[in-house]
């Protein structure tokens, strides 16, 4: 769920281009999500993300939250949110605490690896992400981090690594910088330097394995089933709710995608209908079809699908036009890059590898 | 493109799995995969785009919902066999 569109940063990769349109979610939004999840009979997690989540304000989210407190406290609805940490003070803090919020922190690594995250003003966001994080270690919160490989730290893993096992965090996530939304257009990073980044970043994680890195947790899980291992279940549809009530699956990148793109990725609305049956009619929208048809080349095609499970529909759309693609950039750099020199390394090779590497 | 074939990735895999092994048992317990094949965490960790891990249990919402509508086409692409899901429980 998406309280509000505006973002106080304006990182150089980011890919949203209302991210400085002040819209928030109005409570008869989060009360129809409500109203469609009351009686699913399992677990819902909603993670808040945005923009920036907390722009919307502390009692705007403690209202968006009310619809949920009926199932928030029989245990079934739980919370997350993904921010970037430079607003949180302890009136958050206390919000947090009293939902049991999963916390996910955006932070590049050190100041200097951290430079494409920005304010308006272009000043550097890392002083203000730091307060920020000291505050959630002061009310006990443990939090995530999710860091986004760029130009700017790509070259210094080791450090970069380093940092974080000394932050205080619970898990590290790697995003590999994507050419997707307002950022489709960016030069990229060369495969080269990718596996590099990879191969190095494995090594230093073998000698210090005190940090959660999702990507080697994913990778070794599959190795560990063994050949053939198959992806067993399909792949989430990422219902994402905007801040008007719009429904968009898949993927939420598709939500932040320009007004003229954006209409043809929206399945419904949930102030229309309820939010399960938009979902379940959905797979017959174009390019939720046309995805799951490229999932099914993928599936022919690409001997990493048993990892990876068929892309995503953000990044084949903005890379290929149209969410019916097979491989991408983000393909190769997040899943065929990590596969080889995870593979190699365990295989006693020394070199970082370009297997599945643009030719 | 270079590459592998399904085959010569399948071989690497089987030929390392004693150095899999190895690094898991070598792990802490708080940094062990949680050795289950499913492509998801129980983190709250996805990114800003959300692209990352969510816990399964939306996933497991949304079939719910959509068992009914879901053509089985779209689940026989992925390799799944919702009977399996029944007989387990949980896919």
């Amino acid at each position: 769920m998406q309280p509000t569109t505006v973002c106080n940063l304006n990182c150089s990769y980011c890919y949203l281009p209302d991210r400085r349109l002040i819209r928030r979610m109005s409570p008869s939004v989060s009360h129809a999500v409500a109203s469609s999840i009351a009686n699913v009979p399992r677990p819902v997690r909603i993670l808040w993300h945005g923009g920036e989540p907390l722009a919307c304000g502390v009692e705007w989210m403690r209202g968006l939250l009310q619809p949920f407190g009926p199932g928030f406290a029989s245990g079934r609805v739980t919370f997350g949110v993904q921010t970037n940490a430079t607003l949180i003070d302890d009136d958050w803090c206390e919000l947090f605490n009293t939902f049991r919020f999963d916390v996910g922190v955006s932070i590049d690594g050190p100041a200097a690896h951290n430079a494409a995250r920005r304010n308006w003003a272009g000043r550097e966001a890392f002083p203000d992400v730091m307060r920020g994080i000291e505050r959630l270690k002061a009310n006990g919160i443990p939090f995530g981090v999710i860091a986004v490989v760029n130009r700017n730290n790509i070259h210094q893993p080791e450090e970069w690594y380093s940092f974080f096992c000394e932050l205080g965090c619970s898990s590290l996530n790697v995003n590999i910088e994507e050419r997707e939304g307002l950022n489709k257009n960016a030069a990229g990073l060369p495969d080269e330097a990718v596996a590099s980044f990879w191969r190095r970043l494995f090594a230093v994680w073998r000698e210090r394995p005190v940090l959660r890195v999702r990507e080697f947790d994913r990778m070794l899980a599959w190795l560990s089933a063994g050949p053939n291992a198959e992806i067993r279940g399909p792949r989430d549809v990422w219902p994402t709710v905007s801040f008007d009530g719009d429904v968009i699956i898949l993927a939420p990148e598709l939500a932040g995608a320009d007004a003229s793109t954006r209409r043809q990725f929206v399945v419904g609305n949930v102030l229309e209908r309820a939010l399960g049956e938009i979902v379940a009619d959905a797979s017959t929208t174009a390019y939720v079809a046309d995805f799951w048809a490229g999932v099914g080349d993928c599936r022919e095609q690409c001997a990493y699908f048993s990892y990876c499970g068929g892309g995503h529909a953000s990044n084949k759309f903005f890379e290929l036009g149209s969410t019916r693609g097979t491989e991408t950039e983000y393909c190769r750099h997040s899943y065929k890059l990590v596969v080889d020199n995870v593979i190699e390394s365990l295989s006693g090779q020394t070199e970082p590898q370009l297997i599945g590497g643009r030719t | 493109m270079k590459g592998r074939t399904k085959e010569q990735l399948n071989e690497q895999i089987d030929a390392i799995q004693p150095a899999v092994r190895d690094l898991l048992a070598s792990l802490a317990p708080e940094v062990r995969p949680r050795l289950v094949h499913a492509f998801g965490s129980a983190d709250a960790n996805g990114k800003d785009t959300g692209k990352a891990d969510w816990d399964n249990s939306f996933t497991d919402t949304f079939h719910n919902w959509s068992d009914k509508n879901a053509p089985d086409a779209i689940y026989a692409s992925l390799g799944w066999n919702p009977a399996q899901r029944d007989a387990e429980g949980k896919r």
